[in-house]
């Protein structure tokens, strides 16, 4: 699909939360249960792929000062209609994500998407947008059932471990989000230096 | 206004829930500053004047102009176009101040421009219906906890350059365990400010 060695390697290389740490804000407060973590992945997703189809137009039409205050605005009304049809439709996840959600205007994901510039055809950018946002939707799919399997015993809200092994309530807590996120970023590290060396 | 009220909300914003490390506000900022406490010293200042103003110009803006017209829906777009606009305005106010500081802390105040922790002090200061000393004081101390992390994880950071870290681990795993020890260390302040 790119020049870059195709789909799923680029989608490995691309995972933004645990390869470099852009995006963690989201990652690491929604993570608690899978579902809370798959909803603020399409979310991204969502305003990713709006906002990389507003950008060039905002970057050609504007000096760049003004052009990014307006892109703010745009990011700023996609999450607001995104917690809008959270609200009207599982309320319950909409209150999940709390002031997470309006805090994905100013993510460095959807940034990136401004300071791209506006040279590439719109086929490409959406392409990439899509791309950076199912790699975030992975990775916090990831951590949020480590988290939800280690801090409830359970995955998607139904039991898997709790009847054998008590649950570590740590993980649901802060301090576990951390150390969850920063041992899943290693293991990520961990496997991409040893496709490197076999490659 | 309650100076008790006021003392509770700036502890327990620096302290029981501080912005990073129980909220994950500007954990990118934590985890990317690894040059030095003076870097990060001036980026906690700077943060701690924007959250300040932020939580001002937007609580102004909230209570005086969106609640009358019945715009609440529209809070976080002009948040967020606010504290933009502020950061802006700061910079240009520190150049004509001191050209020498303004050329310093440009490039925090573009950080700070579209940012979790100042847009989430707005937030948060909305969430809790904060009135305006309130709101002040949430940001500023907010701030201030911001700040605080900055400076301890800059410091750690250097020492942990120099220690024996698995090739894996080394860079972000390592840093984010390291705040995750932090943030276990600061649940000890839990209930030294209810509110």
């Amino acid at each position: 699909m790119t020049e870059d060695g195709g789909f799923s390697r680029s989608l490995w290389d691309r995972m933004p939360v645990l390869r470099v740490g852009l995006g963690l804000c989201p990652a690491l407060a929604v993570s608690t249960s899978l579902k809370n973590g798959i909803g603020m992945g399409a979310s991204v997703l969502f305003v990713l792929l709006s906002s990389s189809i507003a950008a060039p137009l905002l970057t050609r039409a504007l000096p760049s000062r003004v052009a990014r205050l307006c892109y703010l605005a745009v990011a700023g009304m996609l999450v607001t209609v995104a917690g809008m049809f959270w609200a009207r439709y599982t309320p319950a996840l909409r209150e999940g994500l709390g002031i997470y959600l309006p805090l994905v205007a100013v993510n460095c994901l959807v940034l990136c998407r401004l300071d791209e510039g506006g040279t590439r055809g719109i086929a490409s950018r959406l392409a990439e947008a899509f791309r950076a946002g199912l790699g975030f939707t992975f990775a916090i799919a990831v951590v949020s059932a480590a988290r939800e399997l280690a801090g409830a015993g359970a995955v998607w809200g139904h039991p898997v471990t709790r009847t054998a092994l008590a649950p570590v309530s740590g993980a649901a807590l802060a301090p576990g989000a951390f150390i969850t996120v920063g041992l899943l970023a290693g293991l990520a590290g961990f496997v991409r230096t040893r496709r490197t060396v076999k490659s | 206004m309650d100076a008790g009220r006021l003392l509770a909300i700036a502890v327990g914003a620096i302290l029981v829930n501080n912005f990073v490390l129980t909220r994950f506000l500007g954990v990118c900022q934590v985890m990317a500053v690894s040059t030095g406490l003076a870097v990060a010293a001036t980026l906690g200042l700077v943060a701690t004047l924007m959250m300040g103003l932020a939580s001002l110009l937007c609580f102004l803006i909230a209570a005086h102009v969106l609640a009358p017209l019945e715009l609440g829906y529209l809070s976080t777009v002009i948040y967020v176009v606010v504290i933009a606009a502020s950061a802006e305005g700061a910079r240009w106010a520190f150049s004509r101040l001191s050209p020498g500081f303004g050329a310093r802390v440009e490039g925090d105040l573009r950080v700070l421009a579209a940012n979790c922790a100042v847009l989430g002090a707005v937030l948060l200061n909305g969430r809790a219906q904060f009135g305006l000393a309130e709101s002040v004081t949430n940001g500023l101390a907010g701030g201030l906890g911001f700040g605080a992390v900055l400076l301890l994880s800059a410091g750690l950071r250097e020492r942990i350059e120099m220690g024996a870290v698995p090739e894996a681990l080394k860079g972000l795993p390592i840093g984010l365990v390291t705040v995750g020890l932090m943030a276990l260390a600061f649940s000890g302040f839990w209930g030294l400010a209810s509110e």
